[in-house]
């Protein structure tokens, strides 16, 4: 038989195996290209609920300031066993430090403020920990991400004159 | 004895060579197409990201500026002679970003009890004679608060483009 008959057809088969390869090249190359958008909207959310917690730390802290005695009282009622109903009024019903944001594309962030209160007898100081959760939620109410900011509020001790 | 490859002397006929030159001609064009579109896909995402960027550094610049200082703008913002707050026109990357500053003002009310501390029974020191209040609000409409939103746009293929980021700013100085 003849061997030139035999392979016949041999480019065909080598150019159809290269087109191919480079169709999978280019399809991978589109798929990944496709996911880079999603990876962009993370992002941009991630760095949306951030900023979201750190403003509200600064309204927290503004709430401290203005209505230290209250926090103070109704956390040393709540630590003495008598109940959270004080400090539930203070954190939890406060519809500043507490509620949802709803940003430029219509993104739901929900957010939640707990306050802390940090004494250290040895360096006679205390310290107010504020911390922030917001949480980023689908249109079905899911939560999709979540994002804590922490910060604390140091102060000197001073005896009751 | 011969290798296979030296065996066969014909290599491929003229045929076979014009049919596959036009197979692969044929696959290269939408393959060169797609790759094109990829190509572009990936310069805008990498706009965005800088767009992104450029939001997040900008917003924590605003996050440093004064209270009061802290006003919608297009033009950068300065305290005593020194920009603290960059925005307008910005070239990165061989594009044009605009950047500006919109703030509204943002009213505040915080829940709270009180002690009553002129109960005859109240002492400092013993949590068991504090006689807490109904729940109050303490409401602050105005200067206490504020939403601050960067806004970065551009246009891309004639069409405009934004990224929006926004903080609260409260007037920790009161």
């Amino acid at each position: 038989m003849n061997q030139f008959k035999q392979n016949r057809g041999m480019a065909l088969i080598i150019v159809l195996v290269l087109s191919m390869f480079l169709l999978i090249v280019a399809i991978s190359y589109i798929r990944d290209n496709s996911q880079n958008r999603p990876i962009n909207e993370r992002h941009f959310e991630r760095a949306q609920a951030d900023f979201l917690g750190q403003g509200i730390v600064q309204l927290a802290a503004m709430k401290f300031k203005k209505r230290p005695a209250e926090f103070y009282y109704a956390y040393r009622a709540m630590r003495a066993g008598l109940g959270d109903a004080a400090m539930r009024s203070y954190l939890n019903s406060d519809t500043t430090l507490n509620g949802e944001f709803i940003d430029s594309v219509n993104q739901r962030y929900s957010f939640a403020t707990q306050m802390q209160l940090i004494t250290n007898q040895l360096y006679q100081t205390d310290g107010i920990r504020i911390v922030v959760t917001v949480e980023q939620l689908s249109e079905t109410g899911e939560v999709v991400l979540t994002r804590v900011q922490e910060h604390i509020i140091e102060a000197v001790r001073r005896p009751i004159q | 004895m011969q290798s296979f490859f030296w065996r066969n002397k014909s290599g491929f006929t003229l045929t076979e060579i014009i049919f596959s030159v036009l197979i692969l001609a044929g696959t290269m064009i939408p393959i060169a197409a797609m790759m094109g579109q990829g190509f572009e896909g990936t310069k805008r995402d990498q706009r965005q990201i800088v767009a992104i960027q450029l939001c997040q550094a900008r917003l924590n610049q605003a996050l440093a500026v004064p209270f009061d200082a802290l006003v919608s703008s297009n033009a950068n913002i300065t305290v005593a002679g020194v920009t603290i707050l960059p925005l307008g026109d910005v070239e990165l990357e061989g594009f044009t970003f605009n950047v500006s500053l919109r703030v509204a003002e943002r009213d505040v009310s915080y829940s709270y009890r009180e002690v009553d501390v002129n109960a005859p029974n109240y002492a400092v020191d013993n949590p068991a004679t504090w006689i807490f209040s109904p729940e109050k609000l303490l409401a602050i409409p105005a200067n206490v608060a504020k939403i601050a939103t960067i806004v970065v746009s551009w246009t891309e293929r004639g069409a405009s483009q934004t990224v929006e980021m926004s903080t609260f700013k409260a007037n920790l100085e009161l």
